[in-house]
């Protein structure tokens, strides 16, 4: 039985590295049906999607690649979902993303969403044209580690200041840290507002989240 | 030269006197800050459409526009598409303000946009190919030949084939990058099937646009590394706009595809394009190919420069325009480009008076002696 589960464990990871949808469901259900617990099958789910990530680190994969691996992960991690009741998920810990107000763009916030689950954090997504104060309301209500701010046009990362101006001036800055992204979004400009970090794209700013936490 | 004489010259790669700096009129509020701007060589461009484009069995339904009446923020109504096959639908957020304001534009340049996509389910995909297939052109030349007489020697008509190629019309304006990466890996039959339907209808408007009397016939594309990386490029992008240069430059038409994303990993692909004008490419730090490198490499091309730095600051502007200027003194020695002072939303005025104090300066050919001395007069 074990060996058969963890037959269907390599599938699954593998079907996520080739970006087959139909063979990473089948695997998922099987290894659970052959015994594998939810916490194997979320390992061998995110086995693959940092393999995924090296291969878009090294130019083999892209975007494209990224959002395919990270939807077979969502659709993945929904039929964990309905076998959770028996087991707890234990989070890592929790991000509060959005995308700043004034701008609709929200592909890289949502791939960020995708592999944050699947790496084990609470994500909480306010969607996109967020004004600053939900972003506190949101940090008030929640207590995340991190927020995760995204723009795609010069004309509105400059929010992200605002966001971490509203932040300060609720006392609530120093609880979190403040990841920016974007591809207008220079490391200059996330200095000059005072985030905590800006990254490169979803794969390194999900890394960064996994390095702060990890302490 | 005049503004159009020095936009003529080198958007057909002979000499200009200087490196024509240009605005999108819909960009540029009369104004005495216009005035003073146009008066030191500041052109003008225009993009005119040359064709109607119409979907005859497919009934299209959007909210009205309340804006027109009032001004209000935004509004979101849904728009959606009946077909024989089946109905889609997406919302479009409409920035009502924008209805007061001229041009039709808010101060980000953007009316209105479209939330979500139009596939929601597999089903969806046979809609948009019967929309694809629906798709009828008329062309109409004569607001091209009206603005061209009012423009006389201020600048350059631009007009267009619609506005995206079939693959980024299903990535940018009709599905959405997420659901169209993510279907073509479930259905790719039902999804190449679109791509295709689009490309044959597509051929109809090829030649009203290649028969059209603008200046430059740009074809899409809003092309960035990101949504559009080398494998997509390479199989749906070159072959489609190769296909529609050839057929312009068979009527004597210059060409260009507008590329204002990152461009890095493109940069040897884009070589393999038969366009004339690299159109909208932007330069480090928001693009990321420097445009010395680009002109090195695409020794054929005129690069159309967006210049996107105003939100910086008029120092900041300075200081990278005359890098910008520097850096392609030893490639070309300023020639085969120029500069669009528009970006996405309007220029504030000290960061344009900035610009053209800079811009109108320049001469051809460009010496690294002459842009010290600009840099020391201002």
């Amino acid at each position: 039985m074990e060996a058969t589960f963890k037959e269907e464990l390599a599938s699954l990871e593998d079907s996520v590295v080739k970006l087959n949808f139909e063979n990473a469901i089948k695997a998922a259900r099987e290894a659970i049906t052959r015994g594998a617990s939810l916490i194997e099958v979320i390992e061998s789910l995110r086995s693959g999607l940092n393999v995924v990530g090296d291969k878009f680190e090294n130019g083999e994969y892209f975007l494209s690649e990224l959002i395919v691996a990270g939807e077979i992960a969502k659709e993945v991690m929904e039929i964990i979902r309905t076998y959770m009741k028996e087991e707890k998920m234990k989070y890592y810990g929790k991000v509060v993303l959005a995308t700043v107000e004034g701008d609709i763009h929200d592909i890289g916030k949502n791939l960020v969403n995708i592999m944050l689950t699947a790496a084990g954090f609470e994500v909480i997504d306010l969607g996109v044209d967020v004004p600053a104060e939900k972003i506190v309301q949101a940090v008030r209500e929640h207590k995340p580690q991190i927020i995760g701010l995204s723009a795609l046009l010069t004309s509105t990362m400059i929010k992200m200041e605002d966001v971490i101006k509203a932040l300060e001036d609720a006392g609530l800055r120093g609880s979190v840290k403040v990841i920016v992204g974007g591809s207008p979004v220079t490391e200059e400009f996330a200095k000059k507002i005072g985030a905590d970090y800006k990254a490169i794209d979803a794969v390194d700013g999900v890394d960064k989240c996994r390095q702060w936490l990890s302490g | 030269m005049s503004n159009r004489e020095a936009l003529l010259a080198t958007i057909n790669k002979k000499r200009a006197d200087r490196i024509p700096f240009v605005i999108r009129t819909f960009f540029l509020p009369f104004s005495q800050v216009e005035r003073e701007a146009r008066n030191q060589g500041l052109a003008l461009n225009y993009m005119i459409p040359c064709m109607y484009t119409s979907m005859p069995h497919v009934k299209v339904t959007s909210p009205v526009l309340l804006g027109m009446w009032g001004v209000t923020k935004k509004t979101v109504g849904r728009i959606t598409f009946e077909t024989p096959v089946g109905t889609v639908w997406t919302n479009q957020t409409f920035r009502a303000f924008a209805g007061a304001m001229e041009g039709n534009l808010d101060y980000e340049g953007i009316g209105s946009y479209l939330e979500g996509g139009l596939v929601k389910k597999p089903e969806d995909w046979d809609v948009l190919k019967f929309m694809a297939e629906d798709l009828e052109y008329e062309p109409c030349y004569k607001y091209i030949e009206f603005f061209k007489q009012l423009l006389g020697d201020e600048g350059i008509i631009f007009t267009f084939v619609g506005y995206h190629s079939p693959y980024t019309m299903l990535l940018i304006e009709w599905v959405g990058a997420a659901r169209l990466y993510i279907d073509h890996a479930k259905y790719p039959e039902k999804v190449e099937s679109v791509i295709e339907a689009l490309a044959k209808s597509y051929e109809k408007q090829y030649s009203i646009a290649a028969n059209a009397p603008a200046d430059i016939i740009k074809y899409g594309d809003h092309i960035d590394e990101v949504l559009v990386n080398p494998r997509i490029f390479e199989q749906y992008i070159i072959p489609e706009h190769n296909k529609f240069a050839r057929m312009a430059h068979a009527t004597g038409k210059v060409t260009a595809i507008h590329c204002d994303g990152r461009l890095n990993k493109l940069k040897h692909l884009i070589g393999k394009l038969e366009h004339d004008i690299i159109h909208a490419i932007t330069p480090p730090p928001v693009g990321n190919l420097p445009i010395a490198e680009a002109l090195d490499l695409w020794k054929d091309k005129i690069l159309w420069i967006n210049y996107e730095y105003h939100f910086m600051g008029a120092e900041a502007l300075k200081r990278l325009l005359l890098a910008l200027i520097r850096s392609v003194v030893p490639v070309s020695q300023g020639y085969r480009i120029i500069i669009d002072a528009s970006t996405e939303r309007w220029v504030p005025p000290e960061c344009l008076r900035m610009f053209v104090k800079i811009m109108s300066k320049v001469t051809l050919p460009l010496t690294e002696e002459e842009i010290d001395k600009i840099e020391k007069s201002l």
